[in-house]
This record gives structure tokens, C-alpha cells and sequence, in this order.
């Protein structure tokens, strides 16, 4: 194994000006997205996701350079043939296997945000930003085109026509033009006209500007508006705004009430980080999708589908190695050991011994539990199944005695023991394990998987300082033939919980009033620990989120955010600022013991630095006035912890 | 050497020394990366030698229980100047140190606020004095051509030149393109006195200790180096090169791209000296200087400077009749030096001899030297 950069480290977006690359490490997996759960076709979605979750990957996609190289590629390789495959379904190419979309990427940098802070009259601020999205639509759509068609940009843009450019909006200088050169031509002086005036001294000049209040170029580029050498084009049109987030709040606002308003004649996609939502939005959910609106967020998407994820994710890992390593066929999770080796065969059998001496010693004096004691000593394997099933054992033992009965010398039979003893037992026992004797917990690929918290970004980022052990182990091998490649599971753990740990330490720079953020997942991780280290782990396999109500929710979105005043404000800043980092997930109207509750999970990967297990499901209801105190005070309450 | 074999043996030579095992990977990650940013491209390696591995043989010549503190002397305090980084300081020097000096001139005679720079930059006077200036190198590491080009459009190759020992011939040619270039750029005849040049820039690119620019010998009783070399010339009323000048309003500036504070504190100790002879005093500008502190310090730097004091891995070889005027041996380096430095063209004998002893000698230096002097 020979490589000199780390094929983790790289993203796939970066590759925006190298088509072959891009393709080589893009996943056709997110294209699942499409399948059921959403309509690729929908007039507007709206694409959102924590940095990192895959956007800009997403809309590169539909580029007609991107298109291009897998028509080119698409009998070269297997993989391109299958991206390729799954987007002629979609109808992306048509049955001639020739582009039938016009990709038109638009990405919005921080320049455009700096227009608030000119001093135009109130709302020519946004009607110049409106005129500067629109001229720039237009002349991305007919650069594409060129693309698409394999026509010489600008030249060939003389074979277009636009069928009406009077449409409602649309300016009074472009009503007499049809051309498609015109058009160029049109918009290139529109646009060196605003610019003018912006960097013009003489702000008079940008008060005569004749800016916009619709985003008209989302009608005026429809293919149905458009005839190419005498045909109506055929070509489907999408117009993809990027990085919106960077737009100002106003702008972002208006721009995207806009575009779900109009229900415009193109294909509108508007991808955006989380961070870049109004405070209303982020504790919502309220927008209403339907035929015409797709609200995607990608890690809700993976979330639902988790099995997907980790597919998807061991997809990303493997098209980077064979990236890296050229012809050669790797399996990323095959490096990382997903059992417990025969290294710790002597620390396991003194763990096991303590485990069923502690066992008997406690319980065995009772005569309900001795059927089930026999049955666990009559069981054979390798000592850390035997550990876990004796610990398993211990968690049941536990509740059983906690639960008064008349009848407690009636021996209790397998079958009761059975019903009792399921998965989330067992993973809160290797929990349990995992304290109590060191063992790693926080290892195999589908933890590697969860850790990522559905963010391919986060999954990235810890692959990549896993990969960098590979590659330690590839040079020691050099030197002793017998060193192997794959990590054993104490050191995933060990370089997870690093990980976790700079990574926690990084925020502090990058998140506002981190400190105040830290104290309040502090107390909530230190809380669910208590909650999880019980022993009879009575919330398997342990809890990792807590719950307010949706009454308490709605009382920190509509009330306490919006006022400054408000005793629950700061709380309702931070769980804003935790959302936006993707340092918490949320789930909403979720119905527990009767209540509609909106749920907060750490993120996983800090689960690691709390020792939380990483499923989904158990959390514990806390109130806003206790989650207060936890940002106050930090956690205040009885450690439990006795296992 | 493949990489991943140099690699594989600067792992073994690493685990033989005191570093525990589980820092041995962020070492040679460090140094991986290092290798590729700047390390590799040290100019005096053998083609095909790579950083990894010479940094791999040059530890294992070094005692096991040392190793740990040669190799974290390299990591924590070596600084390597690569080409780029000289080039920057090359390129900036007109913008930052030469115009800032000509406008100062400029501002003065004109009595303008020295922020009015537009008004100064475009002034006649302005452009009549940067005509009016000739750059010289001093030594062959002043990068006279980077200069040259960087600065096109604004100083004409004519007022360049590679050397400060300028003949006869070469400096009538300058002095003749000053008078014939004047009517086209400035519209108008020269003036008599307008027909000399009045600024003179010196440039180099490094300097440790000085002692090669401007030196007083007690022995011989006169000011030596190139410095002194020079003014001997200009200031000889029988040269050419005094005619070239308008000497009485002659400013000679030296500038050095990167500069120890030790060096220009010894070059600027002997400028009344220098003054009191010809009755013009240079002034020296540097583009980076490093700090005292920069130095290996017998204290800060304690295991690494008894490491050179000790002279374990030093040879006697080393020295010269030339190394023998900066003192009686180079442990520290030339001068006393203790620089941590390497120059990518090669490495001055001024940092410890440790990173720079001369191949084939029985302690090969990491970043050996070729040697300035050397019996043929």
C-alpha cells in the first residue's frame, strides 16, 4: 500500500474544475434522496444541511461539465456507468444518453451580503441584489447551455431565441431583445453597469439603478420560453443557488420567499447551511411542502435511514482508496477490527470471573435466579460474548430484584430471560464492560458510521485520522513484515475519543459564546451518564438526548428568542447556536407518554467524549427551567453512576 | 530511495532513540509534511536524496539517548528559508525599504506630508531621484535578477548591476544612459547636474556576523569588506566612479534581505568610522531581521548547545584560516553564531556545524554546506 496523501483529507467539492476527480470520489448513494422520499423534479427544494453534509457535491453534479465526463467515462468505468445509470433514470440524460438538463450553478459568496452595509434608500438595497441574481442566472444558464449543446460560448448563442421576454418583471431594456447574443450582451452591460455604481463614489448612481422585485430569470429561462435553431429546446432547466447562507438574513429572506411564492417555470434548487436560517426557523418545521416544495435536510434524510447511511458512508470510504490507491480494491471497514481481539484474552477471562463471582455472590443465593445462572454457566465461546452475556445477565438481575414480588422463590424460567435479554441490553452491558474494565466500546465500521451523526463531512473527518494509523502500520510493516494494516479496536477508540476531544476544543473558536454552549452540553452529557450508568441500565442501551415539550419549544421560538428580555432567552440563543454548529440533533413532534416532545441528541461524536452509547431512541424529558439551570450552573444533580 | 522505505527507516532509527512509540508516527508525520513544503528542495542535496531519509541517517549517527533532543532541535527551532520566502523579500524590497527612502527624500524637498503619496510618487523630483539610483549587488546571493524583473517598469536595467566592482567602461554606459534616457522620460534636457547619480542601493542577501561587509583590522589599521571596498573606490578623485556621482549629495543605503541583529550592529559600529574617513556615512536597511533571540541560547537551548559545545559530532576539519577570523573553532558556528538556520541554496556556516558539516567528513551535517573556500 502506497500513498503519499491522505485520501480522507480531500474534499469532493473541491474538485469543482476537475470533473474526472470529482467523479472518481462522488457516491451515486445520495442520490437515494430522489427515490421515493423526494421528487428530483419538484419546481423548488430547498437543500439544507450542517457544513459538510454534501450539498455542493450534490449541485455539482448536475453541471454540464460534471454530465459530460460521465458520458465520456460511463463505458470506461463501473462506477461512473452506475452514476450515470441511476441519473438517466431521473432522466437527467435521455435515451440517446445525451444531457437533457441544463445545470446552472450559482453561488453566492459574502461579497453579495456587503450590499447592506451601501447606503442605498430603504428596499434598493434588495432590488439591485434581486437585478445582480437575476443578470447573473441568466448569463450561467446560457453558459451552460453552451456547454450542454457543445455550442462556442458566446457565439453561438445567436441560435437561441426567447420566445417572450415581456413577462411580467421582466425589465423594459430587455422587452425588445429575443436573441440569445442579445441577451449576453444585455446582461454583461447590466452587470458592469451595477458594478459601476456600486464602486462609484456618487451613490446617485445606485439610486438610478434600475433594480427588480422578482426574480423573473426563473421564467425567462424555462425551456419552454426557449426555441434553438428554430426548435423549442427540450433540455430541462435547473437553476442551483449555492451557499445562500452567505447571503445577509434580508437578502436570504427575501430571495427564498421569493423563489416558494413564484412556483417559477425552472427547477429551483436553494442549498444552504443550517447556520444560515432565522432563529424562527431552526426550532421549526413549520414550511409547507407538497407538490411543488421540497424541504430537504440531509442529515434528517440519513437519520431515517440509517442502514442507508452506513452504506452510503462505507461507499464515500471505499471510492477514496481506490482513488488513492489506483487499481487496487480495498474495503475501508476492513481495516477497522470490528471484534475484540485474542490480545486481551487474559484481561477478558479475569473480567469474566469477576462478572459471574459478583453474579452469584449477589444473586445466586436466590433461588428465582439460579435456572438462569445454570444457563449462562453452561454457555461456551470466546470469553468476551461469555463477559457480555454474564453482563447482560447482571443488568436483568438487577431490575428483577427491584421488583417486589409475592413470589420470589418460584425459579423463573429461559423463555423470561430471553424476552428480557435484547439488543439494547447487550449494547448497554458492553457499556457497562467498557467502564468498569477498560474495554473499547467505540469501534467497527457501523460505529464509525453513527459517530458521523448522518453529516459525511463528520465521517470524513474521523475516517481520515483512522486512515492516518493505516498508513502508520504500512511504514512499520516495512520494518516487521508481521505488523497488520487494520486497527484493533482499543486503537479506534483511542483515536475517536482524541478526535472528539480537539475537535471540542476547536469549538471554541469557532462557535460564539461557546463557553456558555459547553457548560449546557456539558450538563446534559453529564446527565445522560448518570442516567445511563445505572445498574439495571433501566433506559438500555443508555440515554444520549433530552426532551422539552412541544408547548416549551413553541415558547422558546415564538416568545423567548424574540425577546431579549425573556428569561429563556439565552437558553433559546444557545439550543439555536447547538443546532447550527451540529453540535445537537432535533427531532420534533415526537409522542412520549402523551406528550408531543421535541427531542435533543448529542451529536454523536461528542457521545464519544461523554461515554454515551450512540443509538437513537432514549432520552429523558427535562424542563426548560432545569435545562436553564444546567446553562447557569452546569449539572448539579445526583451522579448515579454506581454499576 | 522510495519515500515509504525512508520512511520505514526513520522509523527504526527513531525507535532506537528515547521518544516514546506512540509519538513516533507525529514526528514522522511532522517531518513528511515539512519534506514536502520546504525540506526537499534544499538545493546541495545529491539528486534523488530526500529530506526523510537524510534526516533517518544523519540521526543515526547521532548517540541514541541525543536523538531525542536533535531531532525536537530540528522540529521546534530549525528555520528553513526557502527560495519562495527569499524571493518575497526580494520582490518587496523596492516597494517597502527603496521607495520609502526616496519619497522620504522627496517629501522633504518638497515639503509634503509624508502620507501624500500619490503627490510624491508622481512628482518629477520623485522620478528624477529613482532615476537617479543605481543598484548594486554585493554578492551573487543578492538576486540581482529576481530584483531586476520584479521591478520592471520601474527601474531601468540600466541603473542595475549584477556587482559593486564596477569598470570603467560599464560605468561611463550607465552614466550615458542616464543623459540620453533623461529627454525621453522627462520631456526635457538634462541639466549638468542632474547628469550624476546621487542614490546608491548595495544588496544582499544575507549576512550572520557581518564581518565580510565592514571590518576594522587593528592590525593594518583600516576599515576592510566589501563596504570599504567599495567607498575606497567611489571616494578615489582619480576613479571614474567619483565622477559618476554627485558626491556631495551622495546617500549610500545597504540593504540585506535577511539580516542578524548581530551582524547589524557590527556593521553599524563601524560606520563613524567609516564616516570619519570619507565623510559620507551609509545607512543599512534589512529586509527581516532576526532577533538576538533567534540565536541558540546557553540557557533556553540548553541540551542542544551542550550537545555542540561538547564537539562529539564535531570535526576539527571544519575549520580554516578563513573560519579561524570568527574565532578558534565554529562548535556555534562561524562568529559564534548559533544559528538554527538553513538557507535553501545552502547552508551558512554561521548556524551549528551539526546541521551543516561537510559531506564525506565522519558526521555528515543534515543540511550539509558546500564550502565557500576549498582547496582545490
Amino acid at each position: 500500500m502506497r500513498i503519499d496523501k491522505n485520501p480522507f483529507v480531500t474534499r469532493a467539492s473541491e474538485y469543482i474544475d476537475m470533473e474526472e476527480k470529482f467523479i472518481q470520489l462522488f457516491s451515486a448513494d445520495i442520490l437515494q434522496l430522489f427515490n421515493k422520499e423526494y421528487q428530483l423534479w419538484t419546481q423548488v427544494s430547498v437543500i439544507r444541511s450542517s457544513p459538510g453534509g454534501g450539498k455542493t457535491t450534490l449541485l455539482k453534479l448536475f453541471t454540464p461539465k460534471v454530465l459530460q465526463a460521465l458520458i465520456l467515462n460511463k463505458n470506461h468505468n463501473e462506477h461512473v456507468k452506475d452514476v450515470f445509470d441511476q441519473l438517466k433514470i431521473k432522466e437527467v440524460f435521455d435515451k440517446h444518453d445525451r444531457i437533457n438538463v441544463v445545470g446552472t450553478y450559482i453561488s453566492f459568496n459574502t461579497q453579495f451580503s456587503t450590499f447592506e452595509y451601501l447606503p442605498f434608500p430603504p428596499g434598493q438595497q434588495l432590488r439591485v441584489f434581486f437585478s445582480l441574481v437575476n443578470i447573473r442566472s441568466t448569463l450561467s444558464f446560457l453558459k451552460a447551455l453552451c456547454a450542454v449543446r457543445e455550442y462556442t460560448y458566446p457565439v453561438d448563442l445567436s441560435r437561441i431565441k426567447f420566445l417572450d421576454t415581456t413577462l411580467p418583471g421582466m425589465p423594459l431594456s430587455l422587452h425588445s431583445l429575443t436573441n440569445g447574443y442579445d441577451v449576453y450582451q444585455w446582461a454583461i452591460s447590466q452587470e458592469e453597469q451595477i458594478f459601476e455604481a456600486i464602486d462609484n463614489i456618487n451613490m446617485k448612481e445606485v439610486e438610478t439603478l434600475v433594480g427588480t422585485d422578482d426574480l423573473y430569470a426563473l421564467d425567462l429561462l424555462s425551456n419552454k420560453n426557449i426555441v434553438i435553431d428554430g426548435e423549442v429546446m427540450k433540455e430541462r432547466v435547473l437553476i442551483m443557488f449555492d451557499d445562500v447562507q452567505n447571503l445577509s438574513r434580508a437578502q436570504r429572506d427575501k430571495l427564498v420567499k421569493t423563489i416558494i411564492d413564484k412556483r417559477p417555470l425552472v427547477n429551483t434548487w436553494v442549498a444552504e447551511r443550517l447556520k444560515a436560517l432565522t432563529m424562527e426557523e431552526l426550532l421549526s418545521e413549520g414550511q409547507i411542502e407538497g407538490r411543488d416544495l421540497n424541504i430537504i435536510e440531509l442529515e434528517k434524510f440519513w437519520a431515517r435511514k440509517y442502514q442507508q447511511f452506513e452504506k452510503f458512508a462505507k461507499s464515500v470510504a471505499n471510492r477514496r482508496l481506490e482513488s488513492a490507491l489506483g487499481d487496487q480494491q480495498f474495503d475501508f471497514s476492513s481495516f477497522l477490527t470490528s471484534t475484540m481481539t485474542g490480545s486481551h484474552s487474559v484481561k477478558i477471562e479475569r473480567a469474566l470471573a469477576t462478572v459471574k463471582e459478583r453474579v452469584k455472590e449477589t444473586f445466586g443465593k436466590n433461588d428465582q435466579y439460579k435456572g438462569w445462572i445454570a444457563q449462562k454457566e453452561e454457555l461456551t465461546g470466546d470469553y468476551f460474548t461469555l463477559l457480555i452475556e454474564w453482563r447482560t445477565l447482571e443488568i436483568i438481575l438487577n431490575r428483577e430484584n427491584n421488583k417486589s414480588t409475592l413470589f420470589d422463590t418460584i425459579e423463573l424460567n429461559d423463555d423470561e430471560l430471553q424476552e428480557q435479554e435484547g439488543n439494547d441490553v447487550k449494547i448497554a452491558a458492553q457499556l457497562f464492560v467498557y467502564r468498569e474494565f477498560g474495554f473499547p466500546f467505540y469501534y467497527g465500521f457501523d460505529v464509525l458510521a453513527r459517530l458521523s451523526s448522518s453529516n459525511i463531512e463528520q465521517f470524513l473527518n474521523i475516517s481520515a485520522q483512522l486512515f492516518e494509523e493505516i498508513k502508520n502500520n504500512s511504514v512499520k510493516k516495512i520494518i516487521r513484515p508481521q505488523t497488520v494494516l487494520h486497527l484493533s479496536p482499543e486503537k479506534q477508540q483511542q483515536i475517536i475519543q482524541k478526535l472528539a476531544n480537539e475537535k471540542w476544543k476547536s469549538l471554541a473558536n469557532r462557535v460564539p459564546e461557546f463557553n456558555d454552549i459547553k457548560r449546557l452540553l456539558d450538563a446534559i452529557g453529564e446527565f445522560c451518564r448518570s442516567e445511563t450508568y445505572v445498574p439495571n441500565a433501566w433506559n438500555s442501551p443508555g440515554i444520549n438526548g433530552v426532551s422539552i415539550t412541544m408547548a416549551e419549544r413553541n415558547l422558546l421560538k415564538d416568545i423567548a428568542l424574540k425577546d431579549s428580555t425573556h428569561v429563556y432567552h439565552h437558553l433559546a440563543r444557545c439550543l439555536v447556536l447547538c443546532i447550527s454548529y451540529n453540535l445537537v440533533d432535533i427531532k420534533l413532534n415526537q409522542r412520549c407518554k402523551g406528550k408531543d416532545v421535541m427531542l435533543i441528541y448529542i451529536n454523536r461524536l461528542y457521545c464519544a467524549k461523554y461515554e454515551l452509547p450512540l443509538h437513537n431512541g432514549k432520552f429523558k424529558e427535562r424542563s426548560l427551567s432545569i435545562l436553564l439551570g444546567f446553562l447557569n450552573k452546569g449539572f448539579q444533580g445526583q451522579i448515579k453512576m454506581k454499576l | 530511495m522510495k519515500i515509504e522505505i525512508a520512511e520505514a527507516l526513520l522509523q527504526k532509527v527513531l525507535e532506537k532513540s528515547t521518544i516514546k512509540a506512540e509519538e513516533i508516527d507525529e514526528y514522522r508525520k511532522y517531518f513528511q509534511r515539512m519534506a514536502n513544503y520546504k525540506y526537499d528542495n534544499y538545493e546541495q542535496y545529491a539528486p534523488g536524496m530526500r529530506f526523510i531519509e537524510k534526516l533517518a541517517l544523519w540521526l543515526d549517527q547521532i548517540k541514541d539517548l541525543d536523538k531525542q533532543t536533535a531531532i525536537d532541535f530540528v522540529k521546534q527551532r530549525l528555520v528553513f528559508i526557502s527560495e519562495s520566502e527569499i524571493r518575497l523579500l526580494v520582490e518587496s524590497c523596492y516597494p517597502d525599504l527603496i521607495k520609502d527612502k526616496l519619497m522620504g527624500t522627496v517629501a522633504a524637498l518638497k515639503q509634503l506630508p509624508p502620507y501624500a503619496v500619490n503627490r510624491i510618487v508622481q512628482s518629477e523630483e520623485y522620478k528624477i531621484l529613482l532615476r537617479r539610483s543605481l543598484f548594486f549587488g554585493m554578492s551573487d546571493g543578492a538576486r540581482i535578477d529576481e530584483f531586476r524583473r520584479s521591478n520592471t517598469g520601474k527601474i531601468s536595467h540600466e541603473q542595475i548591476y549584477l556587482t559593486y566592482e564596477l569598470s570603467d567602461p560599464r560605468a561611463k554606459k550607465m552614466k550615458k544612459e542616464l543623459v540620453e534616457g533623461f529627454q525621453e522620460q522627462f520631456n526635457r534636457k538634462i541639466r549638468p547636474e542632474e547628469s550624476t547619480f546621487q542614490r546608491l542601493f548595495l544588496l544582499d542577501d544575507f549576512s550572520a556576523s557581518g564581518t565580510s561587509y565592514l571590518k576594522y583590522d587593528h592590525k593594518e589599521k583600516e576599515l576592510k569588506g566589501k563596504i570599504a571596498g567599495l567607498y575606497k573606490s567611489v571616494f578615489d578623485k582619480d576613479s571614474y566612479l567619483y565622477q559618476l556621482f554627485d558626491i556631495e549629495n551622495l546617500k549610500v543605503y545597504v540593504i540585506i534581505y535577511l539580516c542578524t541583529q548581530q551582524a547589524q550592529d557590527f556593521i553599524n559600529s563601524n560606520f563613524d568610522k567609516l564616516e570619519k574617513e570619507y565623510g559620507n556615512r551609509p545607512e543599512l536597511l534589512t529586509m527581516h531581521l532576526l532577533p538576538d533571540s533567534f540565536k541558540l541560547d546557553p540557557a533556553k537551548d540548553k541540551a542542544i548547545y551542550d550537545i555542540c559545545q561538547g564537539g562529539e559530532y564535531y570535526d576539527e576539519a571544519l575549520q580554516s584560516k578563513h573560519t579561524d577570523q570568527g574565532g578558534t573553532d565554529v562548535k556555534l558556528g562561524f562568529g559564534k553564531c548559533a544559528l538554527p538556520l538553513i538557507l535553501h541554496h545552502n547552508t551558512p556556516n554561521n548556524s551549528i556545524p551539526i546541521l551543516w558539516a561537510y559531506e564525506n567528513l565522519p558526521f555528515e551535517g543534515l543540511f550539509p554546506r558546500i564550502p565557500r573556500h576549498i582547496a582545490l
